[in-house]
């Protein structure tokens, strides 16, 4: 006979769950939000707008599992990655494009039409299975701003808070405007990216 | 706040630190003068989709069980799938997103190639052993 699920395991019904996805402040949908930008970023079939409704309705119907007493904020960042995850596989595995042109590393980026791709792919099957590929394009994308690079580094090192701030060197006032760069310009990439 | 964590995923562990950073920061710092109440507005816009798309995904999937113990109850009855029955038992598997199928119409897809497709669904164990075109 099958043993019953201990409380913290058994997983959330669904009314529960929208009770707690609609009892969330407007700071927690921004952290949210902000964690959507991140986990899509590097996407080339998802944004972080899809990302975010995907999640949810995979909470809500029951696709994903939601053990009681684990907080929104840690599911819905657990659940993003996953789909995430499930996306890049699904653009790694898609065909290869016969049409594309492969890039001699010297021509001019053409105008309008897709950009030329490398004849040889720089980043392992590893690299793809560890989520690199998606940190290389965050990195690229605070490219230029050193502050906010090494933020960036912090975290994906696996540090936070002060301990990120004493990883980078800077001091409280650099540490958290270089972080208010960061997540700003996740925002505004976004934006741009809707606008297309 | 957070030590370094073993390597796993680099994402996950971006991810693992960042949350632990948003939580550190005040609301102000988040919503960086943006609406609270837009903010949540928007969440909760989210949230209504989601709950429809999951009611949806719920009937699909309920539909989908329903054309399979149709398909199953027909094989109890003996008689072999008709092309009509494989198709409809496809399209609704492929309307509760459950299995992943070959991207063209079903429409498009001959009797022959419909009787086919199901027969496979048969030998995966989709469908119970013994329906349709999988006694021939």
């Amino acid at each position: 006979m099958e043993q019953p699920k201990p409380a913290d395991e058994a997983p959330l019904p669904k009314a529960e769950r929208e009770a707690l996805l609609g009892a969330m402040s407007p700071g927690d949908w921004a952290r949210v939000e902000s964690l959507a930008r991140v986990a899509a970023h590097g996407l080339s079939d998802m944004t972080a707008e899809d990302l975010l409704q995907e999640t949810l309705t995979d909470l809500l119907s029951g696709d994903r599992t939601w053990r009681r007493g684990v907080h929104p904020l840690v599911t819905l960042k657990v659940a993003m990655h996953s789909v995430a995850s499930n996306a890049q596989k699904k653009v790694d595995n898609a065909p290869i494009d016969q049409f594309a042109t492969v890039s001699t590393g010297e021509e001019e980026a053409p105008d309008g039409r897709p950009a030329p791709v490398h004849a040889v792919e720089r980043l392992g099957p590893q690299d793809t299975l560890e989520g690199r590929q998606q940190l290389a394009a965050l990195e690229e994308l605070v490219k230029g701003d050193d502050q906010a690079e090494l933020v960036m580094m912090a975290w994906a090192m696996g540090y936070s808070g002060a301990d990120a701030r004493q990883e980078t060197g800077l001091d409280a006032k650099q540490f958290d405007a270089a972080r208010q760069r960061l997540l700003r310009k996740l925002k505004t990439t976004v934006a741009t990216r809707k606008a297309k | 706040m957070t030590a370094p964590q073993k390597p796993q995923d680099d994402l996950a562990v971006l991810l693992d630190s960042l949350l632990s950073e948003l939580m550190g920061m005040s609301d102000e710092q988040l919503l960086d003068d943006e609406n609270p109440a837009t903010v949540q507005a928007r969440g909760l816009a989210r949230l209504s989709v989601a709950k429809q798309e999951a009611a949806k995904r719920r009937l699909a999937g309920a539909k989908a069980g329903l054309a399979m113990a149709r398909a199953d109850a027909h094989a109890t009855g003996g008689g072999p799938v008709s092309a009509a029955q494989a198709k409809a038992f496809l399209r609704e598997a492929a309307n509760a997103g459950r299995y992943t199928m070959a991207a063209r119409q079903l429409d498009e897809l001959s009797d022959q190639a419909a009787l086919a497709l199901y027969s496979k669904f048969v030998r995966l164990g989709v469908v119970p052993p013994g329906t349709g075109d999988d006694s021939r």
